[in-house]
Parts: C-alpha cells; structure tokens; sequence
C-alpha cells in the first residue's frame, strides 16, 4: 500500500486514511519519501481547538507530510482560521496532542490580506522583505543577498514589476501572490494560506492555483489552505479536508477520485 | 529676516531652547510614527495628560513635607513625579489591555480624563505652587538650560537610536504580530520596548515642553508625512524631517511674533496636515 499523505480520524474516533496522489509523479514522490523515512512536518492527535477553553473544533487528528497539497473547505466561522492559527502556535490546543518537526521560523504563513491594515505606507518589496526579517539582526542593514532573494521570489510568483507600487494599492490577487511571496522569503517547509482564493479574480485564482501546485510539485513544500468555497478546493488540492459545526473530516469523494 | 539668521547663531540667549525644540522634533515623530500606524493616537495625548499629573502630583507631595527628601528644583521634582505617573500609567493601560475589557479608546478617554482632574485637583490642594505647577505644564521650553539640553540630547539621543536598531521590529510587530510572532517569537519584547521609549520620551518632554507640545509633535508630524509617501522608509524620514520644519518655523515664529512656544508650534502642524 502507498503511503499515505493524510490520515485523519472522523467524528466518531475511527481512523480513516486517504490515498491521495493526484499523479504518477505524486506517487513517485511519494514512494521516495517512504524510502527516506519521511516524517510528517506537523501531527495533531485528538486536539480540540478554540478560544479561552471553549472549543470551536474538537476531536482533530492529521499529519502533514513535505509535499502534500491539502485544501480545507468550510463554511464562514467553521474554525479554519482556529485550526491553522493552533498549528501555527498562535493559539495553544484546548486538548490532546500537537507536534511540529521543524521550527516555526520553518513556516510560511499568508494571512488574509483584508486582515492587514491598510493605513501602513508600505511599498510591495518592503512586504515581501518582511519575510527575511527572521533572519536579519537589529543593527544590521538590509543585506544584499536578502535583496536578490525578494527579487528572485518576486520574479517566482510573476510580479517583479510591481515591486516599487504601493502594497495596497495592488489588486486583491495581486496582493495575495506577493503575501505568497513573502513566505517564500522565510525558505518554508510548509505554507499555510488562510482563504488565499477570495476576493480574487479568476485569472488570479488559477495563477495562485498553479503556484501553489509547483510549490509542492517542483520544491516538495507542504501547503495547506482554506477556502469556504469547496468546488474551489476541490479543483486545487490533492486531499481535502471538510470542517464544519465543530467536526472536521476527510473528504472521501475526493479521495475515491485519486484512488 | 535678521531674526533668522539671530536665532540661529549659537551664541543667541535662546539657542539652547532652539535646539532642545529641534531634537524634540526630530525625534518624537519617528515614535509616534508607530503610534498613528497602530492607531493609538490617543496614547499620545493621554500619556503626556498622565504625567502632568505626575508633575501636580509630586509638587504637591513636596510642598506637604511628607518626603522631607524631596527638596530638589522644580524641573528635578518634576521629572520624578512625571516619570513615575508617566510609566505607572502605561502599566496600568497595559494590564487593562491584556484583561480586554471595555474599548480601548474608552479606557484612554476615561485616563485623560481622570489624569486632568487630578492635575487640577493637585493645584488646588497646592495653592502656593499652583504658577510653578502651571509654568512647568505650560512648558517653558524657551527656559531651558545647558545643563537641562545636556540630559535631553541624552535621553531623546538614545531613543533615537533605538528607534533606528528596532525599526523593522517595531515595523513587524505593528503590521502583522503573527508574521512577527513565527520569526521572532514573543512579540510583546518589542510593543513594551516601544512604549517604554513613547513613555521616557513624553515623560521628560512634558516637563521640559509641556503635554501640549509633546502631543503635537508625536502625531502631528506623522499625520502630515502620511498621505505623501508610500514606503516606510520614507514615512519615517519625511515624519522626522516635517517634525524638524514644524520645531524650527514654530520656534522662529514663537520668537518674531512674541507668542507662546506649545500653541504656535501645534498650530503650524496642523497647517502641515492641510497642506499635505
């Protein structure tokens, strides 16, 4: 049996795997990491999930492994902003266990760009530069190398001509993409994107689509993100994981269409 | 003309003043930069309203005798009471924040207000003091000494620089505290070293300018630098650089006109913000 990009448990605590692979490629991938031992770079087992002990999801279990592709579809308020912000530490779990095999510096966060505030007078680059600050120390200028690198990320994502345009003033699939290419800057092993397909046009959607593809086709990065729009989610990921009214599952439709 | 030229020649009687007003001016804008950009205007007038209070309060301790040790000057008084009012304050505004309750522009309405009343009620229960209290919060920075200029180049110089090491952080930490949170941890370090450098700043300014100028060159000079530039770099310059005019121009036409420092000086500011 190939091994498996995600398993989760259902409501009722029973344990259900999904085979993935959405191609031959995938599948080879796949089979090496099984040669090399892979670990899963985040694994949550039977954490609850919300806001000063009251959970908003309970009973999660998964584990992400390099190179997945997984999409989590559900409605508005459903928790998936909850669950992405416990596995990135933001919100520590109400219950059960959550472990991550890589620094978090190792994570690649795009948050909603409505969430940022746009009263900050910040060009595109001064964004995408953000993502090296990890690395840069107080008292050091902004290094050379970390300029070709905010140039070689803009140029990644398809818009090394806007980097001098006002952030704010781009296109909401403008802005995402250069959200994206700010957590490229952090070197990610994993990207989480919080709803990176709203508010976008459709020639925005399938440049993020693509992106986010070559990302875990071409760099072996684990990308997981959020949409509430499942026919969306359906068309990009590889697994798909539904949350709602406080339960989270795997998808089996999808998962019989890649078997 | 010849003003000009006058007060800006180091042997003028003012020059001190001069340039006590132009440090000020260079620097409180780069912090309250950040202040706009988080939108806690409002901290800015109520920390300075704080520490005048601070100020009321101590002079009253004095003329009391309760602490026979304090018998230093004015200004020295001053700055105790300033100081203490000035950080307890931000303790306090702090753990209201963290307890989350109420709006955060309630809790800083209901500060300033709390801080005025107890300014004046201080004066009242001090009324030998009340002219050294009120020329000390009217801020006669136009009164200031070599000595007094020394310690301010040294506390606004600090912070100046320490607004120049910790931009990015500061930057990080106020545009996107999660993003901040993954590369550089706990984040709360730099929102407490941020308005620890607002606090010793707004408290040794309100004692050598007064609250009102204090104010003024916190927000006003970044309010006007905003709808011009599109990069923080540039914020942040075209801030301090407005904050130099607004001191030097508020200072020249303070002297040529004969008219208080605080009043002309804000005024010209907000000239600045309808210009840009």
């Amino acid at each position: 049996m190939d091994r498996l990009y995600c398993a989760c448990f259902g409501a009722g605590g029973e344990l259900i795997f999904l085979k993935s692979e959405r191609d031959i490629d995938a599948i080879k991938r796949t089979r090496e990491r099984d040669s090399e031992g892979a670990l899963s770079l985040v694994s949550l087992q039977n954490v609850s999930l919300g806001y000063d002990s009251t959970p908003v999801v309970q009973a999660v279990s998964l584990a992400i492994y390099p190179g997945s592709l997984i999409g989590l579809a559900g409605p508005n308020g459903s928790g998936k902003t909850t669950l992405f912000r416990t596995i990135l530490g933001l919100l520590p779990p109400i219950g059960g266990t959550l472990s991550r095999n890589c620094p978090l510096s190792n994570f690649g966060y795009v948050p909603q760009s409505a969430a940022l505030d746009p009263q900050f007078p910040l060009s595109a680059s001064e964004v995408v530069e953000m993502g090296a600050y990890g690395r840069v120390h107080p008292y050091q200028f902004f290094p050379a190398s970390e300029k070709e690198r905010v140039k070689e990320v803009l140029y990644q994502i398809g818009l090394p001509q806007l980097a001098a345009r006002s952030f704010f003033s781009l296109s909401g699939g403008q802005k995402q993409r250069m959200l994206i290419a700010r957590a490229l800057m952090v070197n990610p092993k994993i990207m989480i994107l919080d709803e990176p397909l709203s508010g976008v046009d459709e020639e925005s959607r399938r440049s993020i689509a693509d992106l986010l593809t070559k990302l875990t086709r071409e760099e072996g990065l684990a990308v997981v993100f959020s949409s509430h729009d499942l026919e969306m989610v359906q068309r990009v990921a590889d697994s798909i994981i539904r949350i709602d009214k406080g339960q989270i599952w795997l998808d089996e439709r999808k998962a019989r269409l890649h078997l | 003309m010849s003003t000009l030229f006058e007060i800006v020649h180091p042997s003028y009687l003012l020059f001190p003043a001069l340039l006590g007003t132009m440090i000020m001016g260079l620097v409180c804008p780069l912090v309250g930069s950040f202040l706009v950009l988080r939108r806690t205007v409002f901290l800015g007038l109520t920390l300075p309203e704080i520490a005048a209070a601070g100020v009321s309060f101590t002079l009253w301790l004095r003329q009391t005798g309760v602490l026979p040790w304090l018998s230093q000057t004015e200004r020295g008084i001053g700055m105790i009471g300033s100081l203490a009012f000035t950080f307890l304050g931000m303790g306090l505004l702090g753990y209201l924040e963290q307890r989350g309750k109420g709006l955060a522009e309630g809790r800083l309405a209901a500060a300033y207000a709390l801080a005025g009343g107890v300014t004046i009620l201080f004066m009242v229960f001090n009324p030998a003091g009340q002219i050294e209290v009120l020329n000390l919060l009217k801020g006669e920075v136009i009164a200031l000494s070599k000595s007094e200029l020394k310690v301010l180049t040294g506390v606004f110089g600090l912070v100046f620089i320490a607004m120049l090491i910790f931009r990015r952080e500061f930057l990080l930490t106020s545009f996107d505290r999660d993003l901040a949170f993954l590369l550089k941890g706990r984040q709360v370090i730099w929102d407490v070293l941020l308005y620890l450098l607002a606090g010793l700043i707004i408290a040794f300014g309100v004692i050598l300018a007064g609250p009102l100028l204090i104010f003024g060159f916190l927000v006003l000079p970044a309010l006007a630098a905003r709808p011009l530039v599109s990069r923080m770099s540039s914020f942040l310059a075209v801030s301090a650089l407005l904050g130099l005019i607004m001191a030097f121009f508020g200072f020249y036409s303070s002297v040529r006109l004969d008219l208080p420092l605080g009043p002309t000086d804000v005024t010209l500011g907000c000239c600045l913000i309808f210009l840009a």
